[in-house]
């Protein structure tokens, strides 16, 4: 049996087979029967260094770092809603340019096609200096 | 995969996305346990891995609602965010990974076997924070959060030969810092 990749496992892995590839082969196989000096060296190398990086530990999360993430939320919520309304006025503000775009044509238009209104009264003279009851001019009624 | 049942849960990450509040804190509740420790072993610091952790929360609650099942695991989408940023403060800190060891600091004799562990897991740390930062990664994937080689190998954009190869450099490197340390022969 090859056990070239066994010495491998043990040097990238360590020495717990557990850790090793799951498509690896079992564990019992693995070494040589009986083990040769270097694969004895290299697994010895490999239980001491799994021992020493076992012992660092980090102390877990308390409830203070989980509040706080949760505290930082709702500032991310706003933000995400802001990411939304950033966007959800588009249609608001297309609907009404194109309502100031309509009405606008249709001025347009309406001054080009219709026939000219009718003149308008002040057209007509009712403002002019003579009225029914004599002129406006002040200055004939003296 | 030791997740806590967070890797196959698509549903809860559906409700986030959504907004729901509750769902967030159940995600909160079952994905920092794992991602404080990568932060923290990555970093080497607690108070930036907090930030880091808080960071990749925030921008999940963000971005949940872009997520696609089955487009990757919400643990592997996790830890993804998280390594970013440690990724980020890392080059950040502009200080050359091989002359980290420099800084080593041989802590004090401390008088019981608590205390004594914790020292060791100090020296540990301290080596970890001495590797290149992809060696560093590597172990870390690996060794303590227990993903399996191909994971770790996806995670890091790598293929499984080259994961192996960083992985065992690391352990390479990691002996010869800690025996520089004590002082012994290589």
């Amino acid at each position: 049996m090859n056990h070239e990749p066994t010495k491998r496992w043990l040097q990238a892995y360590g020495a717990d087979p557990q850790r090793w590839p799951r498509n690896g082969i079992d564990a019992t196989q693995a070494a040589p029967s009986p083990p040769d000096d270097e694969f004895i060296a290299s697994r010895r190398d490999a239980e001491q260094l799994d021992a020493l990086l076992s012992d660092y530990r980090i102390t877990p999360a308390d409830a203070a770092l989980q509040w706080r993430i949760l505290a930082a939320l709702p500032a991310a919520a706003s933000a995400r809603s802001h990411d939304r309304t950033r966007w959800s006025w588009w249609p608001a503000a297309s609907f009404a340019g194109l309502a100031a775009a309509g009405v606008l044509a249709g001025m347009l238009l309406s001054l080009a096609i219709l026939p000219p209104l009718p003149a308008a009264p002040a057209e007509t003279g009712w403002l002019q200096d003579d009225t029914a009851f004599g002129p406006l001019s002040m200055e004939d009624e003296r | 995969m030791s997740d806590g049942g967070i890797g196959h849960d698509a549903n809860l990450l559906r409700r986030v996305g959504g907004g729901d509040h509750r769902a967030m804190r159940e995600l909160v509740e079952r994905a920092l346990p794992r991602l404080l420790p990568l932060a923290q072993r990555m970093l080497g610091d607690r108070g930036e891995a907090e930030d880091v952790v808080q960071e990749t929360f925030v921008r999940a609650w963000r971005q949940a609602s872009h997520w696609q099942p089955g487009a990757a695991r919400i643990e592997t989408w996790l830890y993804r965010i998280a390594l970013n940023l440690c990724h980020d403060r890392l080059r950040g800190r502009n200080r050359p990974q091989d002359n980290a060891e420099d800084e080593w600091i041989d802590p004090a004799p401390l008088p019981d076997a608590q205390a004594e562990q914790a020292q060791r897991g100090e020296r540990i740390a301290q080596a970890l924070a001495a590797l290149p930062s992809r060696q560093r990664e590597a172990l870390v994937l690996q060794f303590y959060q227990g993903l399996s080689n191909v994971e770790s190998a996806e995670l890091m954009d790598i293929s499984v030969d080259a994961l192996e190869s960083l992985l065992a450099r690391a352990r390479r490197n990691l002996r010869r810092l800690l025996a520089d340390a004590d002082g012994e022969p290589r």
